[in-house]
């Protein structure tokens, strides 16, 4: 049976199509990730990306305050690039990053799709790796 | 960082609380899944002299399937709505609705969609479709994929007719169309047709923009010259008031669902489909007779939000304005909005969805959107039929509560299909949120049989009056029921 990591990479690789989706991945607040291998990544300012990845513990610093108020999702405007957080879970973000000039609704009803099957992977039963 | 954390966290954490998430749709289609481990249909398609075999034969007076594929490639994608159809249906369809994001223009193209489905069906099941940027079904809402309609009714005549050329000779195309569906069924009980959307154009030596500079001694004459080019060349604006006008006058009592073709929202290209054939610049339109009553609301809900304007030197078939006010129409907007110089860039589109211009008569908020800006000139998405103008404003608040209130208005609930076209400027601007339609219509009424298209325009046709709108919806049953 596959991995649920295994799935969950798939799912995040079928995102990562999307023309304007240029970077994705999954994070935890342990500081765990998982995500399609950098080679398949678009982004062309790997600092900016970097820069994301340093700064998870911060986008759940912010998620855990807010949590109560019900935090459901965060945008990041940064020059060309729009960072988008989106919870999966109070321990869990998806991470994607969109150019500023793409259609952003549009992408993020595929990104709630993304959010939406890696909870149901999770939920599912079968081996984790 | 590895996956070895993230599994920790899982086994603890995210099991724990996910479990208790509910999940109120499932993107996975066990159904499918089955089938393809048993392995029907699959790599072997069913041969046309054998079709009426692979159906059950029952005593049902119509059929409603709605599938979804979500597969990258198109030929997949094509298979995998072909094999979905063919495992609910119990009879050969009358028609097939079409529907696909024009991501698979990139891959693979739309041709081998159309080629799979017929590959497993007859010819003489009646398609028609196009491209959107997105959809809601029963599956969910995704602004990638494609969706499919099978409907089986005993019967009903249906019958399908294209106009051609309808940035160039709208007029002719509506009639054309008209003519095409007469000749089979003199009056329809309901059509639904698809328009071409208009296309941001392509200007010589220039990449595709939305903010066109022209110096404003030579605007007046340019945008002639344009428009005439555009027209010719048959992109730029879509001309659908045209189409609609010249199409009501033959349609007099038949209910006429329209939505325009469109893309992702760049508003670059856009496809129809008729039967196996695939066109860029031709209505489409599928008619019915022998259906029992069906419902058709036009609906859209705005307010006014600024002192009223009026526009003046109209040019681009009634699509564009150079003056506002008696001033130059581009600095006298940016004075209405309050809006800097500085948003007058290629990202001016994410604003203007939120500031259509218009009027309201009647009760229906009669919407523009700004889509170019061309030297002083401002171009709007479709024919602008009135001078005294304003800016309009909705909350998404008023859009639900707006589309629930009509949705719940519908007369006929029995009928078994619900048929939505919703504007693409909805979508882009609530995103995901729209799956509150979806609940609305599965709480109410229509448990799998509906479709919801997010068009580049959504029209209408009801006793012989049209209405084209822009960020307007567009309900409809069609009088399929047992």
């Amino acid at each position: 049976m596959e991995a649920k990591f295994e799935r969950i990479v798939k799912v995040l690789e079928d995102l990562l199509r999307e023309e304007d989706v240029l970077a994705v991945r999954i994070a935890s607040a342990s500081g765990g990730s998982i995500g399609p291998p950098q080679s398949l990544l678009k982004i062309k300012d790997m600092g900016v990306w970097n820069m994301v990845n340093n700064t998870v513990n911060e986008a759940f610093t912010i998620f855990t305050k807010f949590g109560p108020y019900g935090i459901d999702k965060m945008y990041l405007e940064l020059g060309e690039y729009e960072i988008i957080f989106f919870r999966v879970d109070r321990r869990t973000l998806l991470i994607a990053v969109i150019p500023t000039l793409a259609n952003k609704g549009l992408l993020e009803v595929e990104i709630e799709n993304t959010r939406r099957e890696t909870i149901n992977i999770l939920k599912s039963s079968g081996p984790e790796q | 960082m590895g996956p070895g954390n993230l599994e920790d966290d899982l086994t603890e954490e995210l099991m724990g609380s996910q479990a208790k998430e509910k999940s109120d749709y499932s993107l996975d289609n066990s159904a499918t899944h089955k089938n393809e481990i048993n392995g029907v249909g699959v790599g072997k398609p069913i041969i046309k002299s054998n079709y009426s075999e692979e159906f059950k034969i029952n005593e049902k007076n119509c059929e409603v399937v709605v599938v979804t594929s979500r597969k990258w490639n198109s030929q997949e994608a094509g298979k995998d709505i072909a094999l979905k159809l063919m495992e609910k249906l119990e009879h050969q369809p009358k028609f097939i609705l079409l529907f696909s994001t024009i991501h698979y223009e990139n891959n693979g193209g739309f041709q081998p969609i159309l080629d799979e489905i017929y590959l497993h069906f007859p010819n003489n099941v009646n398609l028609i479709g196009g491209t959107i940027s997105g959809f809601i079904n029963s599956d969910g809402i995704f602004s990638r994929g494609i969706t499919a309609m099978a409907v089986y009714k005993k019967n009903m005549q249906v019958t399908t007719a294209i106009g051609k050329h309808t940035k160039r000779t709208p007029t002719f195309a509506a009639r054309e169309c008209a003519k095409a569906i007469k000749k089979r069924i003199q009056t329809p009980d309901f059509i639904f047709s698809m328009i071409p959307a208009g296309t941001v154009p392509r200007l010589p030596f220039m990449k595709r923009r939305r903010i066109i500079p022209i110096p404003s001694i030579v605007n007046k004459t340019i945008m002639t010259i344009m428009s005439g080019i555009f027209n010719l060349a048959e992109y730029g604006v879509g001309r659908e008031d045209e189409i609609l006008e010249s199409f009501s006058k033959e349609f007099q009592r038949t209910k006429v669902a329209v939505g325009n073709s469109y893309d992702n929202n760049n508003s670059f290209t856009n496809y129809q489909f008729n039967n196996r054939k695939i066109y860029t610049t031709s209505m489409i339109a599928l008619a019915l007779s022998n259906v029992s009553e069906s419902d058709l609301i036009h609906t859209t809900k705005f307010s006014c939000s600024s002192p009223t304007f009026s526009i003046g030197d109209i040019n681009m078939n009634g699509c564009s304005i150079g003056s506002i006010n008696s001033k130059n129409s581009l600095d006298e907007i940016l004075r209405i909005l309050s809006w800097p110089k500085e948003y007058l860039n290629e990202r001016i589109y994410r604003k203007t969805y939120y500031y259509p211009v218009g009027y309201i008569e009647k009760g229906l908020a009669h919407t523009h959107v700004m889509g170019l800006f061309i030297g002083n000139h401002i171009a709007f998405t479709h024919k602008l039929k009135k001078k005294e103008m304003c800016i309009l404003t909705q909350s998404g608040k008023e859009y639900y509560e707006d589309i629930q209130k009509k949705i719940y208005q519908i007369k006929n609930k029995k009928n078994k299909i619900f048929l939505g076209v919703l504007c693409t400027s909805q979508l882009e601007t609530l995103g995901s949120k729209n799956l509150k339609i979806k609940e609305i219509l599965e709480n109410k009424f229509f448990n799998n049989g509906f479709i919801v298209i997010f068009a580049g325009g959504e029209g209408s046709i009801l006793n012989g009056n049209y209405n084209y709108l822009n960020c307007s919806a567009v309900l409809s049953t069609i009088g399929i029921n047992d």
